[in-house]
């Protein structure tokens, strides 16, 4: 019934083209070709759908499938496929730390995949080769084969040859994670006292000075300049031309006060504000100054 | 462990080496066992100021240089067995001290001593800052005048600074001996009144040395002042420096030398 003429029309058709390309796919001694015509004439014998069928009828179609001493056609044929290659490159520590990077960012980037690894710039020697395969197993980097080299020791995966260059593999997520773009700070703060000889050069922002700064001390700002104790050195705000600039100062007694290309030595400032709170600004190319209180 | 204290201040002939051997002579005099070392390489007074200049055989460059062992440069003072000099050179100058050499010489010292007080050259340079490097506190010498003041607060940048222990991220411990005060001149607007000079420097006060002919006599006979009279108005002052510098509390009091109240009362009328 089914059973018997499910197998019998497939046999043949399938082995037909196998029969057909083996022999110049591999070429075989012809003396193989023989069998090959025979096997079919079996098969398609019972398929002639004549006889009904009697209790041993079952067994002979298995029989040509299940006869393994008959040397089969075998295919093997050119194929061509993508892979993607690594090329190690001296130092290799680096190399193996940017790859670490890498698998850091993807941790699946070589899962599934063959590695066909280029020693075309490394060039190692037997034992340095074994140490980078153990190296990259130990990444789970599935080896297929090496080009680049005359020779592969024997327990080593083959050696490639004839290899093309091809279009890179498409790896988007081996781009550099974008890194969230950082709040541009502005200003800075300078948590003790800013002492003789000190200089605070901050030419982007404010400077905030929570101690004092001394007589020969030096604040340098593109911005504000705040300072919560006494100022007795030198404070320029504003030193990115930024005429909005001011100058706080919970003690005044400075050497020097600058705001934006505007300078004031001590000698010019006056006494009336000394040892008050106070604020220095500009207005309309002028130096002011006003105590806080 | 062995503390090692730095004497400092910037500008020179403030009493760095004044105050060196009389802290020196102060925490002997306690028993404990110091070496005052001489940094001031090429202009050594030390030796002088505690009259050991006569004994001088090796110095501190000799030690660095490997070329005599410390037990041969250090000097013991005659008067107090547990006081120890190790002098400066005064043929070379301070660029013979090597970082590594300094290095070595002063854990040597902080084996050998409880207490080890470097004196520092005046100035900002390669000695002081070598003569800092290694302490674990500092003294800053101030006199109360502008130029002193400013020096100090200087120094007291570089302490935070260019110190082991502040390149460690630890902090450095400062205190301040305010020298040569005279509060009558202070009261008068001649000089800097503490109060002013602590605000400006802003690091605790160790001890206020009054102006005194005492300091001069006793670095004219090769004595520490502490030593040659300890009852004087400057050798008590140090010697509450001493025991602050050892975590006691004492209240700050301007000692003045003894006189008897009609004394006091003529000074007044006079002035």
């Amino acid at each position: 019934m089914k059973t018997q003429i499910f197998p019998d029309p497939d046999r043949p058709v399938s082995a037909q083209p196998e029969k057909a390309v083996s022999p110049e796919a591999v070429g075989l001694p012809a003396g193989t070709e023989s069998p090959a015509p025979e096997t079919a004439a079996a098969a398609s014998d019972p398929a002639k759908p004549a006889d009904p069928a009697p209790a041993t009828e079952p067994a002979e179609p298995a029989k040509p499938a299940a006869k393994p001493s008959t040397p089969r056609a075998l295919a093997f044929r050119g194929r061509a496929f993508k892979a993607m290659a690594l090329k190690p490159e001296a130092p290799l520590a680096d190399w193996l730390a940017d790859l670490d990077a890498a698998l850091k960012r993807s941790p699946t980037l070589f899962d599934g995949r063959a590695i066909i690894l280029d020693l075309g710039a490394l060039r190692p020697d037997h034992e340095a080769l074994q140490a980078l395969v153990a190296d990259l197993i130990g990444r789970r980097v599935r080896i297929l084969g090496f080009e680049g080299v005359e020779s592969i020791a024997a327990g080593l995966p083959p050696l490639l040859i004839g290899g093309r260059p091809a279009s890179n593999l498409d790896l988007p997520d081996l781009a550099l994670p974008k890194v969230p773009e950082e709040p541009v700070s502005t200003s800075i703060t300078i948590e003790g006292s800013v002492r003789s000889g000190q200089t605070v050069v901050h030419p982007t922002g404010d400077v905030t000075v929570m101690g004092s700064v001394s007589s020969g001390a030096e604040i340098l700002a593109g911005g504000s300049i705040h300072i919560y104790g006494a100022l007795r050195g030198r404070a320029i705000a504003g030193a990115a031309r930024n005429p909005r600039a001011r100058i706080y100062c919970r003690k005044f007694q400075p050497e020097l006060l600058g705001i934006d290309r505007l300078v004031r030595t001590a000698e010019d400032i006056g006494t009336q504000l000394q040892g008050k709170p106070a604020q220095i600004w500009l207005d309309g190319g002028a130096i002011r100054m006003a105590g806080l209180d | 462990m062995a503390k090692v204290l730095v004497v400092t201040s910037g500008k020179g002939g403030v009493g760095k080496t004044t105050t060196t051997a009389a802290l020196g002579a102060a925490i002997a005099q306690g028993g404990q066992s110091v070496c005052v070392v001489d940094f001031d390489v090429g202009l050594r007074n030390l030796d002088l100021v505690m009259g050991a200049e006569r004994r001088v055989v090796y110095d501190l460059i000799n030690v660095v240089n490997g070329d005599a062992k410390l037990n041969q440069a250090v000097i013991r003072d005659k008067r107090l067995e547990t006081l120890h000099l190790l002098p400066a050179s005064q043929t070379r100058d301070k660029d013979a001290l090597t970082d590594e050499g300094v290095a070595r010489v002063m854990e040597e010292l902080r084996e050998k001593f409880d207490w080890v007080i470097c004196d520092s050259p005046a100035g900002i340079e390669r000695g002081a800052q070598l003569a800092m490097r290694h302490a674990d506190v500092a003294v800053v010498v101030t006199n109360p005048e502008v130029s002193s003041v400013r020096d100090s607060d200087r120094i007291i940048g570089l302490l935070d600074s260019k110190t082991v222990k502040a390149e460690r991220g630890e902090n450095m411990d400062k205190h301040l001996i305010l020298t040569r005060y005279d509060p009558s001149r202070a009261d008068r607007g001649d000089m800097l009144k503490v109060e002013d000079v602590l605000e400006i420097l802003s690091i605790p006060l160790l001890a206020i040395i009054p102006e005194s002919q005492e300091v001069l006599r006793a670095s004219n006979v090769g004595c520490p002042v502490t030593l040659n009279n300890p009852l004087c108005a400057p050798a008590r002052a140090y010697t509450d420096a001493v025991r602050r510098l050892k975590g006691e509390t004492l209240p700050m009091t301007m000692p003045t030398d003894r006189k008897s109240f009609l004394d006091k009362l003529f000074l007044r009328r006079a002035a």
